[in-house]
């Protein structure tokens, strides 16, 4: 049935995602809730909120406040808040709340921008996607409302911007391990969106050089800078955990599902081919996933049903993805390595800080280019 | 001062709720105890389905301790936005229980089907639901409702779960000395005096949702002589029991005053027509607090509401022994008044604060003067000195409640570090 989990809990939803992608930007966040997404966002799917807390507010909705659509109360609590938090901007996130009595996202918008006197982005999520959606919807906006026109100077030749890099996708760890990557590699000054960047790494993001998206989140604002700025951008993540890649050897010469976020998964099996001997690895995903020239179809699940099916007429003998989608493989039986995804089953993850460097990936130039759809896909709004 | 004079800080509807991990037991109280989604598989041997948006089940994983197992016998219908603003789903749950029910190898002793914010707006009917459901899968199906948005009402989601957990019993024959426990889905600490004062007083067998075994134990709840309820949240259930089964019920408090218990057990005694002989825990809980004072003198407490206490009542009972309390951490409600007026009276220096106000972004440790923290935000916001969760397992209660927290008080600050 649609939409039925027997075997899975849900993967991290949309709200998450533009939570995540916003952390660490001193935004005044106000999530459209009664408390419960908040709790959900902050304590259960962002990893940092524990140790760096972050002006992330639940709007405390009540049933009569969604019942008479009482939006000035939530306004009137908004510009309270923005008096005792210098934020240089405010967000506010759906969640199912405002879904179902159909709020007037941009009036509300407009409302907040007047009461508080700063810019307010606004992200009409529902909670019923994953969180892939939300990531693409914040940095897109985000881009969209603050990155000025600039000169690309001398200085900013050897900038590189990441998108799509979220907690969710990679650890802490793997993020500081990518930073420094490239910057070993000629890069001064690397900017991971959503993971370590400032208002002014927005705001100049027209300057960079070239941009990578990590995921297929990251592809929507790298598709953006790209129209509005000419940076030419690239797919894929350049370096895998050694202690991955050691695990990954044994499955050398056999079929492979690999399951994660469609990059991700891709840079898998592009380790897994490289191995020779008959390897044959497929990526696949719960999330969004874009045409490459690798993949042209890449392989994408809904529902419990369609991994194991994948993997029954597949032939596959063996299966990368993190532990708890194991059990929807069902009848199947083949080798397993469990490849830890934060969005899936919200465990993190630290590695042992040993890296090796995807195929192709030596020069930190990936070939894979994802192909985004024509560009009013990318609106959410 | 009254509820309605409260400095604003203190009313959470007149702000935004900040979102802290010391607010997360407001926020998302299943990774923090018992949400709804934890507390209504109580029930031994029943599953859950969850008709929701995934954003509603994303934390079902986490759900710590028990909860792990519990997690395993909750199921998910997704809703998309089609479904949120229309509706359609709800044709979809009677099929959806009917599949989670033949997915096991055994059949479940019921099917909780649990319902959020999108069915309080669109109204539905869960009666209905559950009845079509029940007729289709041929297991009992009872609804509960995960309705953050009523939590400060009337009947919040803890109360109406309280209330759905006993709703399949069904009358039978009276056990003439027979008590029920509600209020708690942990049991009471095994060292507890109520068990030992109701042996001897001839109450037995003194029954406990969360140690019913099976359904048969659970249905003999039903013949219960009266219920004891231990937390106000169960007095819906106590109330509706009365109603539905003609079982009256008596309420004693969660307090650590040792006077206070002795009180509420005279009182239960009278009630009961039994004498309940309570001076032996009296003196040694009394015992206990000495201990600790002699220990340790005049140690400066900082009190959260994420713990097993109450910690208006917790301040009146450390005040009583001459220790300090410098801050509590609690949005307090009309039932906190007197408390609180008491608390004006012998300790005017203590500083109360919201969890829930934007304002505790800036609450910084530093010159509050605590020297021990007690509860999950308190200790939080105190990293740096010693303190306890006090969360136990087993619920605390009476003499013995105020023993173990004496105890437990004791080795962490011999240790100067957490428990």
């Amino acid at each position: 049935m649609k939409g039925l989990f027997l075997k899975l809990s849900p993967f991290a939803p949309d709200q998450s995602g533009v939570v995540s992608a916003l952390y660490g930007l001193g935004a005044l966040i106000v999530i459209c809730d009664a408390g419960g997404c908040t709790g959900n966002v902050c304590g259960f799917d962002e990893p940092r909120w524990q140790k760096r807390p972050e002006p992330v507010f639940s709007a405390g909705l009540r049933d009569m406040d969604a019942i008479l659509g009482r939006d000035d109360r939530l306004v009137a609590r908004l510009a309270d808040a923005a008096k005792q938090i210098s934020a240089p901007f405010a967000a506010v996130v759906g969640t199912p709340v405002p879904a179902v009595i159909g709020t007037d996202f941009r009036g509300l918008q407009r409302l907040c921008e007047k009461a508080i006197g700063r810019p307010v982005l606004v992200f009409p999520t529902k909670g019923s996607s994953w969180y892939d959606r939300g990531v693409a919807m914040a940095q897109t906006t985000l881009l969209e409302r603050f990155a000025a026109p600039a000169e690309k100077d001398a200085g900013e030749e050897k900038r590189l911007d990441i998108f799509g890099a979220v907690p969710m996708d990679l650890s802490l760890d793997y993020a500081a391990a990518l930073k420094k990557f490239f910057t070993a590699r000629g890069w001064e000054k690397v900017v991971l969106h959503g993971m370590g960047a400032g208002m002014e790494d927005v705001r100049t993001a027209g300057s960079a050089a070239r941009a990578l998206a990590v995921s297929p989140a990251g592809a929507a604002p790298a598709d953006w800078l790209e129209k509005h700025f000419g940076t030419p951008w690239s797919a894929g993540v350049p370096i895998l955990p050694a202690e991955l890649a050691h695990q990954l050897e044994r499955l050398r010469g056999s079929r492979v599902l690999v399951v994660h976020q469609q990059f991700f998964a891709h840079e898998v099996c592009s380790y897994l081919n490289s191995l020779g001997g008959g390897t044959d690895a497929v990526p696949a995903s719960w999330f969004r996933t874009l045409p490459t020239p690798a993949d042209p179809s890449p392989l994408h699940f809904s529902d419990e049903d369609d991994m194991e099916a994948a993997l029954q007429d597949g032939g596959f003998q063996a299966l990368v993805c993190d532990r708890l989608l194991f059990r929807t493989a069902g009848r199947w039986k083949g080798d397993c390595i469990d490849l830890p995804h934060f969005a899936v089953s919200g465990r993190d993850v630290r590695w042992s800080g040993e890296w090796v460097c995807c195929p192709d990936s030596e020069n930190g130039e990936k070939p894979l280019r994802a192909d985004m759809p024509d560009s009013g896909a990318v609106r959410f709004l | 001062m009254k509820p309605g004079a409260w400095p604003e800080e203190l009313d959470t509807r007149k702000h935004l709720v900040f979102s802290s991990p010391a607010a997360l037991a407001f926020n998302s109280p299943g990774a923090q105890g018992f949400g709804v989604k934890k507390a209504a598989l109580s029930l031994p041997g029943s599953v859950m389905l969850l008709v929701a948006p995934a954003c509603c089940g994303r934390n079902t994983a986490s759900l710590g301790g028990l909860g792990c197992e519990r997690a395993e016998r909750t199921y998910y219908l997704l809703l998309d936005d089609t479904d949120i603003v229309t509706g359609r789903y709800l044709k979809r749950v009677p099929e959806a229980v009917q599949a989670v029910c033949r997915s096991l190898a055994e059949p479940p002793s019921a099917v909780m089907i649990c319902t959020t914010c999108v069915d309080a707006l669109l109204g539905t009917d869960e009666e209905r639901l559950c009845r079509e459901s029940s007729a289709l899968a041929g297991v009992p199906v009872i609804s509960c409702t995960m309705y953050a948005l009523t939590r400060e009402g009337r009947t919040p989601p803890m109360t109406l779960v309280r209330r759905s957990l006993y709703s399949l019993l069904k009358p039978r024959e009276r056990e003439k000395k027979s008590m029920n426990v509600l209020g708690f889905f942990t049991p009471l600490q095994d060292s507890c005096e109520l068990y030992r004062l109701c042996a001897a007083a001839g109450i037995a067998p003194v029954r406990e949702l969360s140690r019913c075994r099976d359904m048969e134990e659970y249905g003999a709840m039903a013949g219960a002589a009266f219920s004891l309820v231990l937390n106000p949240e169960a007095e819906l259930a106590a109330s509706t029991m009365a109603k539905k089964l003609g079982i009256p019920w008596i309420e004693l408090a969660l307090t650590y005053q040792p006077e206070k218990i002795r009180r509420q057990y005279q009182l239960f005694g009278q009630t009961i027509g039994c004498s309940m002989d309570s001076q032996q825990d009296y003196d040694a809980a009394v015992s206990a607090l000495d201990s600790l004072y002699a220990g340790f003198g005049a140690v400066n407490f900082s009190l959260g509401e994420v713990a097993a206490a109450t910690p208006y009542d917790l301040a009146l009972a450390l005040l009583q022994k001459g220790f300090g309390v410098r801050e509590i951490f609690s949005v307090p409600g009309a039932a906190q008044t007197r408390q609180i007026a008491r608390l004006a009276e012998m300790s005017p220096e203590t500083r109360i604060y919201s969890n829930l106000s934007p304002s505790m972004l800036f609450y910084r440790p530093e010159g509050s003067g605590v020297d021990f923290a007690v509860g999950r935000d308190a200790c939080w916001y105190h990293q740096e000195c010693p303190g306890m969760e006090w969360c136990p397992t087993e619920q605390p209660f009476g003499y013995a409640g105020v023993a173990s927290f004496c105890r437990e008080a004791e080795q962490a600050l011999s240790g100067g570090s957490r428990s």
